[in-house]
Parts: C-alpha cells; structure tokens; sequence
C-alpha cells in the first residue's frame, strides 16, 4: 500500500530539517506537531497527570512553547531531547501552579513496562516468585517526584542515559546516582508490602 | 478539548491567534553570553578576593619576622593567633563568588553536564591562579591597605598584620610616611588610626633596603616617650612577604614590656 502524504513527509524530513522549515514557514511546524503529539501526550500522562482535557491544554502549550523557542534550538542536541526538556519543565510548573501533585500511574497500555522494571530490578517475593507488575505500580506510585520522573524516562520513555541528562539538566553521573537511588527504594517498598 | 486528530491544525490556528513568533536567535545568543560574562566576572571577583586573602594572610610577621612580636605573642599562642589572621570576609566574598560563577555556568548551554564539585573547583582553580598573576602587581595590598586606611568597618572584620603594629604602647608603630627629615632625626607618620606620631629616630637602626620616603609603609619599633611621639629602635619598609628579601637578619630590638610602658 502506498505510504499517505504524511507517512512520506515522517520518514523523508529529519527533526533538525523541520526546525529548519518551519523557520522558513510556520506551516512545517504541523509536521513536527503530528510527529511528538502521541509520544508528548504519553509522556504527559506518565508523569502524573490525571485529567485529560487538562493534559490536551498542556500538551497544546508545550508546543506553542516550541515553536516561539525554536531559536533557542541546539543542533548538537536531538531535537526529542530538546522537546521533551520543554515538556517536562512545563508538565513540572503546571502541577506546582496547581499545587497538585503527580496522579497514580494507572494505564493499562504501560502494565507491559512495569514488567521491564521487574526485570530489569530482578525483583522475586520471599516465595521467589517474581513481583506482579501490579506491586510494582503501587512501588512507583509511592516515589517522591524527582524518583517518578527519572524512573519514567528511563523504563516507560526507554531514553538513554545521555537524553535523561539533556532532559532533566543534569549531568549523567547525577542521572546514573538517582536511577539507582530510585531503583533502592522500589525495592524498599516492595519488601515492606 | 482538542480533538487528536487535527491538533496540528489547532496548534497552528492557536500560534496564529496568538500572534506567536519565534523569538529572534540573538536574544537567545544574548542569553548565553549574559551568563558566561557573570561566570566569567565572578571568578575575576572572586580572584580578587583571593589575592587579598593571600597578601593579608601572607603579611602577617608570625610567617617571618617573629622576632619582633615574640612579646606580643606571649599573649596569646601563635595558634589562636593565626586563627585569627585567617582573612575570613575575604574567604567568605570568594565563597560567595564562586557560588554565582556556578550558577552562571549552570546556565551556559551545556553548563549542566558538568559535576557541581568539578565546576565548583574549577571556578576556584581558575580564581587561584589569576590571584596568582593580580598579586605579581601587588592588586591585594593596594585594596587591603586603600580599605584598612578608609573603610572603618573593614578594620574590624579583618584582624591583618597592619593591627599588630598599632601597639605603640607595646612599642610596635606602623604606618605611612608623612614627613622626613634626616637633619632633625625626625619622621612624621601616621599610624593605621589615623593618629600622626613624631618619630625620633637619632639611635634606630634601619634596615637594609628601607626607604624613609614619604608615601612609604614603615614598621617601627621602640618606646612611647610622650604623647604621639615615640623613639625609634629599628625600622624596617613594609615590604612584600611573597617577594623575598634579601637575607638580613637585623639583632632582635628591645621591645618594652607593657609595664615599662605605663611608666611613660
């Protein structure tokens, strides 16, 4: 089957290609919007937030935020480090504006990634049975914010190290440090249930 | 609600409502340059603080010249008495510089891949060696000597080489030369209080390579023998601990004791 005008313009353009169209011509700017929506709005709701026309509002002014920065743009960042680092800062001082802190983890689409994290922690029970994903949920549920943040990036948004570092703002070893830290006290909640 | 499926064309219809565009490169460009420049201030500022720190540090004449304030010293260890030359406000301004320049660099373009610890002792790394190069021009000693002369509340958060030698009574006189006069034994200084002192100094023994010159730094020792006059035993130049003298050890003055004093 033949790919549609914009299955061709996905693959044909790279994300610094766009930047620099939509420069030229703000109607590029769609592109980069019908690429990052999925993965923004994802991201959005993995981070806490519970409602959604709250998380449709927040998603729109990430963009609009994208596009009055895109000068501010670094090309020797990838551009999904770049977006997601506006979305976090904007998903962070919407909930401080709220005073409303991040909701539970509660999508049935990411049940599969917790099991990632069980994995990867290489969690059993005093049975040596391994934690149910459910377990774990309640696990990260409990993780101060910070905890919840990097533990996203690295397992539900699969981001590398170096990303998690462009993202956050903080340096990789910073990142290695919390990750573990946050893996620590998954596995101190899960003794103590 | 946005509908997902046309977002794209919402997003756009709301740029445009909006009137949003692109905030121009050279702002974003100013930005960085703007932190760079108060990285870049704060490490020379807080250089400065260091070059301070060390000639303040470095002056003190428990480091050399012992001799003379052995006495002085019976008062209080030597210990307790390089604790407190420790130049803390100046430490402390230098503490505080380094803070901006980090916080400066945090915000440079790629100033968060680095370790606070490796930025932090890079900012004073960097502050350490230019101290290094402002102190060969002597930068510490004319902004401690132009502050302890004209700042009062500097006198008292420092506790520098120049206090040690405002003990007239103990017989140590510091200060700058105002008056010369070699026919009449006679100079005229004023002390680091600001007290102008008759200086006589028919029996002193000058050191090598002291300049009695007006607008020099003297240190002086020898006896009250009325009011603001004093009699000279040695006087030597104020000259730069870093920079080292030639080897000249003069014999040790009589210093009085605080009770020959009282006498006067």
């Amino acid at each position: 089957m033949a790919d549609t005008p914009q299955q061709k313009e996905q693959q044909q353009f790279t994300d610094q290609d766009l930047v620099a169209q939509t420069l030229v011509n703000k109607q590029a700017f769609a592109a980069i919007v019908r690429r990052y929506e999925a993965p923004l709005l994802r991201y959005i709701n993995r981070l806490g937030c519970r409602d959604t026309a709250a998380a449709q509002d927040l998603l729109q002014e990430i963009f609009i935020k994208t596009y009055v920065h895109l000068n501010d743009y670094d090309h020797s960042l990838q551009f999904s480090s770049w977006i997601y680092r506006i979305a976090h800062n904007e998903i962070i001082s919407s909930f401080r504006k709220e005073k409303n802190g991040p909701g539970v983890l509660e999508r049935e689409g990411d049940l599969f990634l917790f099991e990632k994290v069980v994995d990867d922690l290489d969690l059993t029970d005093q049975d040596g049975q391994k934690h149910s994903s459910a377990e774990i949920q309640a696990a990260v549920d409990r993780l101060d914010p910070r905890s919840r943040e990097i533990i996203v990036l690295k397992f539900f948004e699969e981001k590398r190290y170096e990303e998690i570092s462009d993202i956050l703002q903080i340096p990789e070893g910073t990142v290695a440090t919390m990750i573990n830290r946050a893996k620590k006290k998954i596995k101190n909640y899960l003794e103590e249930s | 609600m946005i509908m997902l499926k046309d977002r794209s064309k919402s997003i756009l219809e709301e740029i445009e409502k909006r009137k949003a565009v692109p905030i121009p490169r050279w702002h974003f460009v100013l930005q960085r340059f703007g932190f760079w420049l108060l990285a870049a201030i704060s490490v020379l500022t807080g250089s400065i603080a260091m070059a301070t720190a060390i000639y303040v540090f470095i002056d003190n004449d428990f480091i050399e010249d012992h001799q003379y304030i052995d006495l002085f010293l019976a008062e209080r260890p030597l210990i307790a008495e390089i604790v407190a030359s420790i130049p803390y406000i100046w430490l402390a301004t230098l503490a505080l510089f380094t803070i901006v320049a980090y916080f400066g660099f945090r915000h440079t373009k790629t100033g968060y891949r680095y370790a606070t610890t490796k930025v932090i002792a890079g900012a004073l790394l960097a502050s350490l060696l230019l101290s290094a190069g402002l102190n060969t021009i002597d930068v510490g000693k004319y902004i401690h000597r132009y502050l302890i002369e004209n700042v009062h509340v500097y006198n008292k958060l420092v506790y520098a080489n120049e206090h040690r030698w405002t003990h007239a009574e103990k017989g140590l006189l510091g200060g700058k030369i105002i008056k010369c006069q070699k026919d009449k034994n006679l100079l005229v200084i004023k002390d680091f209080n600001k007290n102008i002192w008759q200086i006589d100094i028919s029996n002193a023994e000058v050191r090598p390579g002291t300049h009695l010159v007006p607008g020099k730094h003297v240190k002086i020792t020898g006896v009250v023998i009325a009011t603001k006059t004093f009699k000279a035993y040695t006087i030597q130049g104020w000259s730069k601990k870093y920079h080292k003298r030639p080897v000249s050890v003069p014999k040790i003055a009589p210093v009085k004791t605080v009770k020959d004093t009282l006498v006067h």
